[in-house]
């Protein structure tokens, strides 16, 4: 069977590979990716399933999904301008990902597919630093974070219990970690924009290093998450990978609160 | 008003540099596939990101406008357009 050997956390801003590099060796940037990147590839990640929102750079209002898992043999990206990021392919774990689609769909969870899909600065920027040679394969699984009614905190949190269960009825040994990308209190473009929610921020840390799910899950409403900016619904890949995780208490959880966001890091091994 | 004229306008012009470039030199003309109504086309025009926020417009994709500096926007201009919004969270 498969098996979940890891969940991690981390960040996007598409501005952290130039800012990284001028600060050189000694960057905060540099430090907690590369934390995060070290612990998954010490506990055996084989494939890289990545809870993630894209920004209207994969999907468009032309055709917009709740919930979509991209299935295809490659993808590349960025798909839209990122300083200091070329366009790069990506190996995609195409027949864990259609395998995916195909229980998720028959567990109640209707998946839109993508056979043919490049991705944004939301998967590029992460693996850029947590796999820099790009080679671990991934499987990307879009949660829609940014464009209201987005879906539940609590069923997103039932997706990542699904997905806990197929993954490990799957006939191949493969270690699969789970990364959610994403912020925690973020606002791009809007009114809000360079305020950071830090109550909404306390509370969140608070209930993920308590392992208080049915708190967080009564608390991140659309209409909270959204006070606290127009894509702090990122979190909702964060509380599908929490529900993967059982709700465990992360071991490693490092927040950078002038961005708003956190790293964080779940083992069992 | 839909606003899917002036959200696929701020799409397109994140992906296509080609387009960024006509709506510089000739911005009425690039403007008119976008099937937008009368207001919102001058809305554009004038670069009133505010406005076009209050109908609904997402902030994130409206922000294109000012990172690829069309229509007189900046990012400086930009947020000081909407400023006069206070901290409104509305779309």
């Amino acid at each position: 069977m498969a098996h979940l050997v890891a969940a991690a956390g981390v960040p996007h801003p598409p501005r952290f590979p130039e800012l990284a590099r001028r600060q050189g060796a000694d960057s905060e940037i540099l430090r907690l990716y590369g934390e995060v990147g070290r612990q998954l590839r010490q506990a055996g990640a084989e494939v890289l399933l990545i809870l993630d929102s894209d920004h209207f750079n994969t999907f468009f209002l032309n055709n917009f999904p709740t919930f979509a898992i991209g299935v295809a043999p490659l993808t590349a990206g960025p798909n839209e301008p990122v300083p200091g990021l070329e366009r790069t392919a990506v190996p995609v774990a195409e027949e864990m990902g259609n395998t995916l689609w195909h229980q998720l769909v028959r567990a109640g969870f209707d998946l839109a597919v993508t056979q043919e899909f490049e991705v944004d600065h939301s998967i590029m920027v992460p693996l850029h630093f947590l796999t820099p040679s790009f080679d671990l394969p991934i499987l990307p699984l879009f949660v829609n974070g940014l464009l209201p009614p987005l879906p539940s905190a609590r069923r997103c949190y039932q997706l990542g219990q699904a997905l806990r269960h197929i993954l490990e009825s799957l006939p191949a040994d493969t270690g699969v970690a789970l990364l959610a990308s994403g912020s925690i209190s973020l606002e791009v473009g809007g009114p809000l924009a360079g305020r950071i929610d830090h109550q909404w921020m306390d509370t969140v840390l608070s209930c993920l290093s308590r392992g208080a799910v049915e708190e967080l899950l009564n608390q991140a409403t659309a209409e909270r998450m959204r006070r606290a900016g127009n894509v702090s619904g990122e979190l909702l890949n964060w509380i599908a990978v929490w529900g993967a995780t059982a709700g465990r208490t992360p071991t490693f959880l490092q927040p950078q609160a002038g961005y708003g966001h956190a790293f964080a890091v779940w083992r069992w091994d | 008003m839909s606003l899917y004229g002036v959200h696929k306008l701020c799409y397109a012009v994140h992906h296509d540099p080609k387009l960024v470039q006509q709506c510089r030199e000739d911005p009425q003309a690039a403007l008119d596939r976008f099937g937008l109504e009368p207001a919102e086309r001058q809305a554009l025009l004038d670069g009133d990101v505010a406005w076009l926020y209050q109908q609904g417009v997402h902030g994130f994709l409206l922000h294109h406008l000012a990172r690829h500096r069309l229509f007189g926007l900046d990012e400086q201009i930009y947020r000081q357009r909407l400023s006069v919004l206070g901290e409104q969270a509305d779309s």
